[in-house]
């Protein structure tokens, strides 16, 4: 499977594209990030002048033989970005023929690979309702064969609970960066708590919600009894042309719900089709939401 | 609402059959989804909104169970009796008997029939015309194929009730000939058909839109049966039969009156369902007439709960008899006919006026016929109201030429006969009753209105006197002669002809009606003939004699059949032959109702057109 994560073709585009933090970090290890203070990068900042004691070597030799005063050069500090990515391996993801996991640990290795590329902390949780496994701290390109060997050995899981799985003790790496939240968000306890306590862990949040199309657009017929792949539970509906309308309007409402939870947060939300391929996703969806550039 | 084929009713085991079917056919699939959290929600807001959606599962099935149970309603051939009229010309017939005076709450039968025949004619549409007939006595037609509602409103409104019987199978050819005369036509029949009870026409003659609107609903009723007295002994004997025609015990009180409401006599009774009781007076008041009434606690026809009797008295008669000669063997044998009074004179009286019931003339002839009934024995010239022709030696035996007349019952003229003879031309109105040969012995019949038989021989040229034949000969001719001596005017019923016995040598007659109407008759001979009036009670006819004033009473009385006022429903066409397909439809029809089969057999088509579509389309 690591073979297929991410396809050789475009891994180059990918280490070109990093990802768009809105809050600028700060971190205590050099990165490739612009950090809040300034520092040792060639990111130019600002120019003060000369006080005994400072550093020589940033002296601007240049503005002292156009004015013959002694100004200082200041550069802006690179730091590094902590990025969580959580993938949900409950078995509504994992069921059937609809692929929803595979794009969802695609998507993590997309991502994970090009914060690898800016040298930026990389940690990745697959939950369902609790933690399942996760592999963390891992930094620099040299790191990536251990990230998609460990996303290719993901396995489905049980029940999903966002809630609980994200409040379990170690969920949360404690320092501030971004988390990027994998799922279908299809749970039955709900998922704002778990949300809210990511971002009360100075994460910046990011909702990714995959659905397959059997579930947005729904081509049932009959007299089907609907059976939960996770609870069990049964339903009995006799589809028809109205009831199949009714559910899309559900489907869409639910997302409307999910996009104002975000909103209200400041949280970007994206809603995507399992069905879309990986590459149309990276460059198309995630740009023109401005979550990398 | 009524099912004329309620043996259909197994067919509804289809429904229960129905739903099993589709409870094995039904499958449901399962299929395992991701989640169903967006169904739930789904679901959820779709039965909030709309709650019937859980049934529309089952719609395929509800709709088939219902074309089901409209198919069995059909078969079971629900019928609703109608109101209005449906037919583009419609018979209507009221009955109009005595029956139908009876009272349903504040109307009467009659009443009822007027209003609900009114209600049909206010109903009529356009186009639409009503022949209304009247079934009384003798069917009327009031008005013939008229669509104009005033007039037809105003010949209901001016139906009178009427207290006798109904002809009701006259009544219902004349409406079937004249609903047979008109394609498209239907006969309403109004009444309770307690008339006739035994009408049976052929189905087949008739309409099929025949319906039979029930005016009755009481049963009850308590009437007079009977009411008799008589003179006897000492004093009048009284009887009264009382008839319960109901279906509870009658408890009541009989009163005796006599003519001027004085109160003679009462009585209490108890009389069971159906059974009648007698109750006995003696030793009433002498009175002429007398008035018999009971109160029931229950009663629905009023106008039978008076009865009157006139006692039968054995009346003695004057008669006359005018013999220059004498005669014995007369004189004896009108003694011995006993209810006479006979008065021996030898020749007609100078002067007029003594009135005489019988005027008996042996070999006498007189000018001008007197007042009374005569018997003419062995004339001997001719008048201007008898041709003689002279005498004529017999050789033939006297012969009979009818036995069934009155005159000549029990009379053997075999051993009789008869030497000489008065030969008389023909008389209109006279009819021979014996022949010798081709000359006629004696001759009964009317002259100038009154009772005349003329012996034609002298008694004294026959060996008749001294045969048995003779004295009951005699009898018969004075009973002829003389019937309003012992008979008082029969019992007459509202509607009929009524022969009223006159009084000779009367000179003022007078006919007094129940509610005290006076109606001078003019009449002469011995007898009137009435139509009597259609109203109950007690008549009156006065006669202004030379001796005095003379009255007679007669009661008009319903039938006692009419005093049966049990609701009957009239039914065509039930008289055995036609009781398959056909049949049925006439019985249906005959009950006054429209069936709704064809109806319910559309609604099931358009159910199953429905599911049809229901099944295309997938809902």
């Amino acid at each position: 499977m690591s073979g297929h994560l991410l396809d050789p073709s475009w891994l180059a585009r990918l280490e070109r594209l990093q990802m768009a933090s809105k809050r600028a970090a700060s971190g205590s290890q050099a990165g490739l990030r612009r950090a809040k203070q300034l520092g040792s990068s060639m990111e130019f900042a600002d120019y003060r002048s000369y006080v005994p004691g400072d550093d020589l070597r940033q002296l601007d030799w240049n503005a002292y033989a156009r004015s013959g005063k002694l100004f200082l050069k200041k550069y802006l500090d690179e730091t590094q970005l902590h990025v969580n990515l959580y993938i949900d391996c409950s078995r509504s993801m994992s069921h059937g023929h609809s692929g929803k996991m595979e794009r969802a640990v695609q998507l993590a290795a997309a991502f994970g690979y090009l914060s690898l590329c800016h040298l930026d902390h990389v940690s990745v949780y697959a939950f369902d309702r609790q933690m399942v496994s996760s592999v963390r701290g891992l930094q620099g390109k040299s790191q990536a064969p251990r990230l998609l060997g460990y996303l290719a050995g993901l396995s489905p899981g049980e029940v999903g609970d966002l809630n609980q799985a994200l409040r379990s003790p170690g969920a949360v790496s404690g320092k501030a960066g971004i988390s990027i939240v994998l799922s279908d968000f299809l749970f039955e306890s709900g998922y704002d708590k778990g949300i809210a306590f990511l971002q009360a862990a100075r994460q910046d949040v990011i909702m990714v919600q995959v659905l397959a199309r059997e579930e947005l657009d729904p081509t049932y017929q009959g007299e089907l009894r609907l059976i939960d792949s996770e609870t069990q539970q049964a339903k009995e509906v006799s589809l028809t042309g109205q009831l199949l309308e009714e559910y899309r309007k559900s489907v869409r409402q639910y997302q409307q719900e999910l996009t104002s939870f975000a909103y209200g947060r400041g949280i970007s939300f994206l809603g995507i089709e399992a069905e879309q391929s990986v590459e149309s996703i990276v460059f198309q969806v995630f740009r023109q939401a401005g979550i990398i550039r | 609402m009524q099912w004329m084929a309620l043996g259909n009713m197994w067919f509804a085991l289809i429904i229960p059959a129905i739903i099993v079917l589709y409870l094995l056919k039904r499958k449901v699939e399962d299929r395992v989804v991701p989640s169903t959290l967006l169904w739930q929600r789904t679901l959820q807001n779709w039965e909030a909104v709309r709650p019937w959606e859980k049934l529309r599962r089952n719609l395929l099935l509800f709709l088939q169970v219902l074309a089901a149970v409209l198919l069995v309603l059909a078969l079971l051939r629900p019928a609703v009796s109608t109101d209005g009229v449906t037919t583009d010309h419609t018979v209507l017939v009221i009955e109009n008997a005595g029956s139908m005076q009876t009272r349903e709450g504040e109307q009467t039968r009659l009443e009822k029939a007027m209003t609900a025949a009114s209600g049909l004619v206010e109903k009529l549409g356009n186009g639409q015309t009503i022949t209304l007939i009247e079934a009384g006595r003798e069917p009327k037609v009031l008005l013939s194929k008229s669509s104009d509602q005033q007039q037809l409103l105003e010949a209901i409104k001016h139906l009178s009730p009427s207290y006798g019987s109904a002809d009701t199978g006259a009544a219902l050819s004349l409406a079937g000939a004249i609903a047979a005369n008109e394609t498209g036509s239907g006969v309403i029949w109004m009444g309770d058909g307690a008339a006739d009870r035994t009408v049976e026409l052929n189905a087949a003659a008739y309409p099929d839109h025949f319906r039979f609107m029930q005016m009755g609903m009481t049963r009850e009723n308590t009437a007079i049966g009977a009411f008799v007295t008589q003179t006897g002994t000492n004093g009048v004997n009284g009887l009264v039969r009382i008839d319960n025609h109901g279906s509870r015990v009658a408890k009541g009180n009989v009163t005796i009156y006599d003519q001027d409401e004085k109160l003679l006599d009462t009585d209490s009774f108890s009389v069971d369902p159906g059974a009648s009781r007698t109750i006995t007076w003696d030793q009433l008041t002498a009175a002429p007439v007398y008035q018999a009434v009971i109160e029931s606690q229950q009663d629905g026809l009023s106008s039978d709960n008076e009865a009157w009797s006139v006692p039968f008295t054995t009346g003695v008669g004057k008669a006359a008899l005018v013999s220059p000669t004498g005669n014995r063997f007369l004189h004896q044998a009108l003694q011995t006919v006993g209810s006479m009074e006979v008065e021996n004179m030898q020749q007609l009286p100078e002067k007029k006026g003594e009135a005489r019931d019988v005027w008996v003339f042996d070999g006498v002839v007189p000018d001008r016929l007197p007042d009374g009934n005569v018997l003419l024995i062995a004339p001997e010239r001719a008048v201007d109201w008898l041709p003689y022709e002279g005498k004529r030696e017999l050789d033939e035996q006297p012969k009979a030429l009818t036995t069934d007349d009155s005159l000549l019952r029990y009379v053997d003229w075999r051993d009789v006969h008869v030497a000489k003879s008065a030969v008389l031309g023909d008389m209109p109105g006279m009819k021979t009753l014996v022949q010798a040969g081709s000359t006629d012995l004696v001759q009964a019949g009317t002259i100038n209105g009154r009772r005349v038989v003329i012996v034609v021989f002298d008694l004294h040229d026959s060996d008749l006197p001294l045969r048995p034949a003779f004295p009951i000969f005699m009898q018969n001719v004075i009973t002829w002669l003389a019937p309003t001596q012992a008979a008082p005017i029969g019992p007459a019923y509202p509607g009929e002809v009524l022969s009223v016995p006159l009084s000779p040598g009367a000179t003022k007659r007078m006919l007094t009606n129940p509610d005290g109407q006076q109606q001078s008759i003019q009449a002469t001979g011995t007898s009137w003939m009435l139509t009597v009036p259609d109203r109950t009670g007690l008549y009156r006819v006065d006669e202004t004699l030379d001796s005095g004033q003379k009255s007679r009473y007669f009661a008009v009385q319903m039938k006692e059949t009419e005093s049966d006022i049990t609701p009957k429903t009239i039914r065509l066409g039930t008289n055995g032959e036609a009781q398959q397909g056909e049949g049925n439809q006439q019985t249906a029809n005959a009950a006054g109702s429209r069936e709704l089969m064809t109806w319910l057999a559309a609604l099931a088509l358009l159910a199953m057109f429905v599911e049809w579509r229901v099944y295309q389309r997938g809902y």
